[in-house]
């Protein structure tokens, strides 16, 4: 901490990218953090001394302090759980709720919403006292500000680009995500509290602010669709049962991610999260029917797929049998990858079967239904024909023992036979995963639309790497009443459908586009063309509003104009496109 | 064979009623002093198997009580067969929160609803802010199911749901793949009679 003043000097030379880098590899910034967070949001460490939160909070409390004090009083369930010197719960809580309440009486504009407490316990928990205010204004006021206004819109706007990110990454595996759900809210949690709400270790978030801190804030989203990849296998297999309540279960649970060299070898067979539970249950069902006809394709693609988890240089590779290949050529290779990873998947998980991740033991229930011994043999070692079989075996033997309610949660151990390991995967190749994708596909590429979906005062836009680019704090705080500059109305729905064929199936399309949209879309397949038209006339509205509010801020003005003519030409050149698109329809 | 229902039920009420240690007591049989917020929403299925040898499958939406997430609420009781909205007996204001769920059930979901509303926490039952009367008799008016429940201490959560499986089938008789997800996806093989999860549970409230 007291690294901060002393490197104040370097505060406007961050070398992004070797951090980035760093950020990404095992351990990310380590004990750096402490002082690299602060920096990372741009927190002035000239006046961090003087910033006290005594001083600059006001009396009158918040209207949302409310909810604040419901949700600090549950706060750290998870974390720092265990971690001695750090045991007193309520005192944490005190500290925290003190926090998050001076946040909101200095930023009265700033609505709190549940889970940015899980944000702001994740740098309670990592920094010197004295920087945890101002650096969860900072972080507040310049990336997380979007979620911040009064409604739930600018998330959503998050989830249709996620959703855009995964048709481009795996349209095949996109598909079956958007026949289960209009969007991919199951990771609503993700990016609204930046994955703090749902990794089970203080170790872990910390990584994974690491990775995001030095990034944009887009980074949360390729983040999230690196990990909706990573579930692929479990989540065709839900599929094929049609559950889709399921599917949501999963997906906004996250695989079980661990930290390389935790030393941590994985534990074949271990109980799983229960969070899990019956999601993995299914998927060990499916999993008896299909794991034959998978072995097969997995035998030819399995190196190929290996790439898209198992990207760890750093680390002596979990399965050596598979060796990472650099990704190349954009589609063909993504494609590729998701078309095998699915198979290569379940070749993997015979071979590693799951352990929770550190901290996880947590949520591991000991006094659940165990029963699973049947299971735990199949799961881990039977090849895919006997697994079948027991499989069946026990099905039958669960439906005799379905009781009433209150007998049969504990009473029948065969109503929980069923237990499967989540996918497991290295933060590591996530974040490695998420950097390709990244790469790929950047926030400019014309099908993600993040020009379309995000407006000019989304965190996505006014976020810079050069301090003196963003907009001030007062500024900043003031965009909240903006909703209308934040994210754009919902029209893309359609349009993105539209996106989304495109990297489907670019080549025989155009034809059967119409034909084919109403599959996804049943009931939103609402008139596109006037829905782009309205999209270009609200974004003509937005831009004159924006103008004239920033006009008499003269530096200010000119930065975000130049800015503002870039997200327009985007804008413009894509809706236009769109437009003559409808046309030729 | 004996007779197996599915339905779609959804969770509503203020933040920090007790909607997920509700489920969680109903689902698992358990409980956790420390429960952390729900944030968007969490799916879960229990299986109740009543006198008859009926089976009810619940698919069972447990929804983020903060307000700013209600605009996602229509989407998780659009096509619910019955809803329980959970207030605290020891906050009167989450009283009136349930009734203006209830108020929103009433216009926007499906006419056949079955709606019970539930006040949770009756461990804390000296610090009562809502008696039972007044809770009843509210019910009575509307229509509603109605009953008393300690997620805490499990009094009164098992009888509920099972109240409402009695009543469904009677109003609003469901085959077992309604409200299904995703139609003609569950073929594959597999019965979902036999899921061997029926009767089991999930856990990934938030």
């Amino acid at each position: 901490m007291d690294a901060v003043p002393a490197e104040s000097e370097k505060l406007e030379g961050i070398d992004w990218q070797a951090l980035r880098d760093v950020s990404a590899k095992p351990g990310g910034l380590g004990k750096e953090r402490e002082t690299l967070w602060p920096r990372l949001l741009h927190v002035n460490p000239n006046v961090i001394s003087h910033t006290k939160p005594e001083g600059v909070e006001p009396p009158e409390s918040h209207r949302d302090e409310r909810q604040i004090k419901l949700d600090t009083e549950r706060s750290f369930v998870l974390y720092p759980v265990g971690d001695p010197g750090l045991d007193n719960r309520e005192t944490l809580q005190g500290e925290l709720h003190e926090l998050l309440v001076s946040i909101f009486r200095k930023r009265r504009k700033l609505n709190y919403f549940q889970g940015y407490h899980d944000i702001i316990t994740v740098l309670f928990l990592t920094l010197p006292k004295e920087v945890q205010f101002v650096s969860a204004e900072k972080f507040s006021l310049h990336r997380l500000r979007d979620s911040m206004g009064s409604s739930l819109e600018p998330v959503l706007g998050q989830l249709r680009i996620l959703q855009k990110l995964m048709r481009l990454a795996d349209p095949q595996y996109a598909a079956v995500l958007d026949a289960n759900a209009p969007l991919p809210y199951y990771a609503l949690s993700n990016l609204l509290t930046l994955f703090a709400h749902d990794v089970p270790t203080l170790l872990l978030i910390q990584h994974i602010f690491d990775y995001l801190l030095t990034r944009p804030p887009i980074a949360s989203v390729y983040l999230a669709a690196a990990i909706l990849l990573s579930r692929k296998e479990e989540v065709l297999w839900l599929e094929q049962e049609g559950e889709e309540g399921m599917m949501h279960s999963l997906l906004s649970s996250l695989p079980e991610i661990y930290e390389e060299g935790d030393g941590e070898a994985p534990e074949p067979c271990e109980e799983l999260n229960i969070k899990e539970e019956e999601g993995e249950s299914l998927l060990e069902e499916t999993r008896s029917i299909t794991a034959s006809e998978v072995e097969d394709t997995a035998k030819a693609q399995s190196e190929k797929g290996a790439e898209s988890w198992e990207r760890e240089p750093e680390s002596p590779p979990e399965r050596p049998s598979h060796t990472y290949e650099e990704p190349s050529e954009a589609d063909e290779t993504l494609q590729a990858i998701s078309e095998t990873s699915e198979a290569d998947f379940s070749r993997e998980e015979t071979l590693v079967a799951s352990s929770p991740a550190p901290g996880d033991s947590k949520e591991i229930d000991p006094s659940l239904p165990k029963g699973d011994s049947g299971v735990e043999v199949s799961t881990c070692s039977a090849p895919p024909g006997d697994r079948e079989e027991t499989l069946v075996q026990l099905s039958e033997e669960e439906n005799l023992n379905e009781k009433e309610v209150p007998e049969s949660r504990p009473s029948s151990p065969a109503s929980s036979v069923q237990r499967v390991r989540r996918a497991r995967v290295s933060l590591t190749s996530l974040l490695n995963r998420a950097d390709d994708l990244f790469s790929l596909y950047p926030p400019t590429h014309p099908d993600l639309a993040v020009s379309k979906t995000m407006g000019p005062q989304s965190v996505i836009f006014t976020w810079s790497e050069n301090p003196s680019d963003l907009p001030d704090d007062d500024e900043a705080e003031a965009m909240v009443l903006h909703p209308e500059l934040v994210v754009l109305p919902v029209v893309e729905s359609d349009a993105e459908d539209e996106e989304e064929e495109e990297g489907h199936e670019k080549k025989e399309r155009r034809r059967r586009r119409k034909l084919k949209k109403p599959r996804r879309f049943g009931g939103v397949v609402v008139e596109r063309r006037v829905m782009v038209a309205g999209a270009v006339l609200v974004l003509g509205v937005a831009m004159a509003v924006y103008g004239i509010r920033a006009a008499p801020e003269e530096p200010m003005s000119r930065h975000h104009w130049k800015k503002l003519g870039r997200w327009v030409g985007g804008v413009l050149v894509g809706a236009s496109g769109r437009i003559l698109d409808g046309i030729r329809l | 064979m004996s007779k197996q229902f599915q339905f779609k039920l959804v969770l509503l009420g203020e933040s920090a009623v007790g909607k997920s240690s509700l489920v969680l007591r109903f689902v698992k049989d358990q409980f956790d002093d420390y429960r952390e917020s729900t944030i968007g929403a969490a799916f879960l299925t229990q299986t109740v198997t009543l006198e008859d040898q009926t089976t009810v499958k619940f698919e069972i939406w447990d929804t983020a009580g903060q307000e700013r997430y209600k605009s996602l609420a229509p989407m998780y009781y659009r096509n619910a067969n019955c809803a329980v909205v959970v207030y605290d007996i020891t906050q009167s204001t989450s009283l009136d929160k349930a009734k203006t769920w209830i108020r929103e059930l009433q216009r926007q979901a499906d006419p056949n609803i079955v709606i019970a509303l539930c006040g949770n926490k009756t461990d804390l039952a000296a610090r009562r802010q809502v008696s039972q009367e007044e809770a009843q008799k509210y019910a009575e008016e509307e229509g509603l199911m109605w009953g008393e429940t300690s997620a805490k201490t499990g009094e009164g959560v098992s009888e509920i749901f099972t109240a409402i499986a009695k009543k469904l089938p009677l109003t609003a008789p469901a085959p077992k793949t309604t409200a299904r997800g995703a139609p003609g996806s569950s073929g594959r093989g597999v019965d979902l009679n036999k899921q061997p999860t029926a009767g089991q549970n999930d856990a990934c409230n938030c």
